[in-house]
């Protein structure tokens, strides 16, 4: 394994310190509003993964989803159908939610291997749409717009249904998540993906199986999305179809965006931002999506690089600039280039 | 049994008739600019506000509601392509798709922020009954929506085969490179091929508000039937969007009346997959070849 650089470090550990003693921090001075915030740091535990999964196939692959939300509903589904009708375990529950979101991810990543970026974010798209409209139709499997309850989840026979135990599995499958992605970055795979992306001609004349390449990305990346899928509908209790509309996968879409591509603390960062600015504009229809679309339309023209420009900027500040300007205020975006889109296309473009 | 086939397929055709307005607006755009403009959907959306509005309040008569609500589309793409997409350049397909989703973003959330989710009934107002075809009906509504496509697909046919314009807007889809070369302003005409566009959309838009309300979301499920039709019909050919989205309207409209009406966009899905697994450049595309 690869050593991150220090800074990274830094932030790794600090942010899962502060995971782990927020539940702490909150039991001793949260009050009555302890279970509300734990609820809501566990669902961005689950962001943040989709944000990962979703990073490494856009980012790192050069794949457009706009479907994402499907798989996250596949992720769900399973794990409420699985825990309401048969009361699985947790742990087995999502594992098979993660493979059933990757099984689903192969009825379109075979055709999607085929398409250019172009089609492959209309089809994906389509497959938001339809599996929300499968969701409310089949309700003797999925309780149609009833929802489905699940039961308190079990690990191993323990109960685990407290927001306190769900939000350190939670964590603990996320830090297992990161871990993955970024070891997997570093193998063989991970390096075709990278080829795939910077250029398919380039890639196939080196011998990378560029169709099946497309396909691999996709599966790991629904698997991830199912399985934080699945954690949502434990830690809700209690899904429905609208729970999955296509403004799920606009936010999705932004949280990868903002994040900056093929970078895990971006993702992460841009969970954090989308999530923040959604739950804190939830009370006016409208309002988030509008900051939303104008934050991912300032973005793609100004900072392409997103969070991910932020870091290396600090990173780089860290490793060789002079001592006043390392104390100096924090930039607040990264520095734009002279022709910021040709200069990060460079780096991320699809070809 | 066959009077009512004929009634569905009839009335599918009406509707898919708006679906192939979307289609050859997007087939407009990302032909010249090799754009696909995802906020086809929430532009149309916003210039049908103004129609509601002149409608609702000024008692404008319904031409020129239309009238002004096509003249705002045409404004609101060329000022898109002017401010926004002309500053990324040669950027990549993703790029630019995330680009237009987040204005498609923007305009729905401000949309959404000034006017409200509540769906606003918009009516059109004409004194004219249903007119029997035989043993079939055809509402307003429909030889509206049908009689728009003719005219709206007949002018572009103009545009593109009579006109300079049409003339260098199809030297760009064939090689900008060599069009810029040979003095066209392809800024320009960009510009004015993402105008005709969204003002394809647009009308189509406001044609879909006395069905759907005026709503935000009034033309996301539409937008992607446009978009499903101008990939069966190869997205490239104008002639293949205008057929891809009346049959789409029509192969719709069957699932409505025979299978379910809340299964529709699974089946339009489905086909698309099968459609691209069996042909990827759709069913009037040619096979394009990749280059480094």
């Amino acid at each position: 394994m690869r050593r991150a650089p220090a800074f990274l470090r830094v932030i790794a550990i600090v942010f899962v310190a502060v995971a782990v003693i927020l539940p702490f921090a909150l039991r001793a001075f949260a009050g009555q509003r302890e279970v509300y915030w734990l609820y809501v740091v566990s669902q961005f535990f689950t962001l943040a993964m989709v944000a990962v999964a979703l990073d490494l196939l856009m980012g790192r692959t050069g794949q457009i989803s706009l479907g994402h939300n499907g798989f996250f509903a596949v992720g769900a589904y399973t794990a409420a159908i699985l825990s309401s009708r048969y009361g699985v375990d947790l742990l087995a529950a999502m594992a098979l939610a993660g493979l059933a979101s990757a099984i689903a991810s192969l009825v379109l990543g075979f055709p999607a291997a085929r398409l250019r970026g172009h089609y492959l974010g209309i089809v994906t798209f389509g497959f938001g749409v339809a599996i929300d409209q499968v969701a409310l139709k089949w309700d003797a499997l999925t309780g149609g717009d009833q929802g489905l309850h699940l039961k308190k989840a079990t690990l191993a026979g323990i109960p685990v249904g407290s927001p306190f135990a769900l939000y350190f599995i939670t964590l603990a499958v996320l830090v297992v998540a990161v871990f993955l992605v970024r070891n997997l970055t570093h193998t063989r795979i991970g390096r075709s993906f990278a080829a795939v992306r910077d250029s398919e001609v380039a890639a196939a004349a080196m011998g990378v199986p560029i169709a099946r390449t497309k396909v691999v990305a996709f599966v790991c990346s629904a698997f991830l999305t199912g399985v934080a899928g699945s954690l949502y509908a434990f830690l809700a209790g209690f899904i429905a179809p609208e729970d999955f509309g296509t403004t799920q996968a606009m936010l999705f879409l932004a949280m990868v965006v903002i994040g900056g591509s093929a970078s895990i603390p971006g993702a992460i960062g841009g969970a954090l931002v989308v999530d923040t600015v959604n739950q804190a504009a939830s009370t006016v229809s409208g309002l988030s999506l509008a900051i939303l679309g104008g934050v991912i339309v300032a973005v793609t023209l100004f900072f392409p690089l997103g969070i991910k420009g932020l870091i290396a900027r600090l990173t780089n500040e860290d490793d060789g600039a002079p001592e006043g300007s390392r104390s100096g205020a924090k930039p607040v975006a990264a520095p734009a280039p002279e022709r910021p889109i040709a200069r990060a296309l460079e780096k991320v473009g699809t070809d | 049994m066959l009077e009512l086939i004929l009634q569905i397929a009839l009335a599918g055709l009406a509707q898919g008739a708006l679906y192939a307005l979307v289609a050859l607006g997007l087939v407009v755009i990302s032909n010249t600019s090799n754009v696909l403009n995802f906020a086809q959907g929430a532009m149309g959306m916003a210039v049908t506000y103004v129609a509601w509005a002149l409608l609702t309040y000024a008692g404008a008569p319904f031409w020129l509601a239309v009238g002004a609500a096509c003249i705002a589309a045409f404004a609101i793409g060329a000022l898109a392509q002017i401010v926004l997409l002309a500053r990324l350049g040669g950027a990549s397909d993703m790029t630019q798709i995330v680009l237009t989703l987040g204005l498609a973003m923007l305009i729905e959330g401000l949309v959404g922020l000034g006017f409200g989710y509540n769906p606003r009934p918009m009516a059109l107002p004409m004194s004219m009954g249903p007119l029997l075809v035989g043993p079939v009906v055809l509402r307003p509504q429909d030889i509206v929506n049908l009689s728009f496509l003719v005219v709206l697909s007949l002018a572009l046919a103009v545009l593109f085969t009579r006109t300079s314009i049409g003339l260098t807007m199809r030297s760009i889809t064939q090689n900008a490179f060599a069009a810029r070369l040979m003095g066209v302003p392809v800024e320009r005409v960009l510009s004015l091929a993402w105008g005709f566009g969204v003002l394809l959309g647009g009308a189509a838009a406001v044609l879909a508000a006395p069905t759907t309300s005026v709503t935000p979301d009034m033309m996301n499920t539409i937008l992607i039937y446009g978009f499903a039709g101008a990939i069966m019909g190869g997205f490239g050919s104008l002639v293949g969007a205008c057929v891809g989205g009346l049959l789409l309207g029509v192969i719709n409209n069957f699932v409505v009346a025979f299978v379910s009406p809340q299964l529709s966009m699974t089946f339009i899905f489905a086909l698309l997959l099968v459609v691209l697994y069996v042909r990827p450049d759709g069913l009037f595309g040619r096979k394009s070849v990749r280059k480094v």
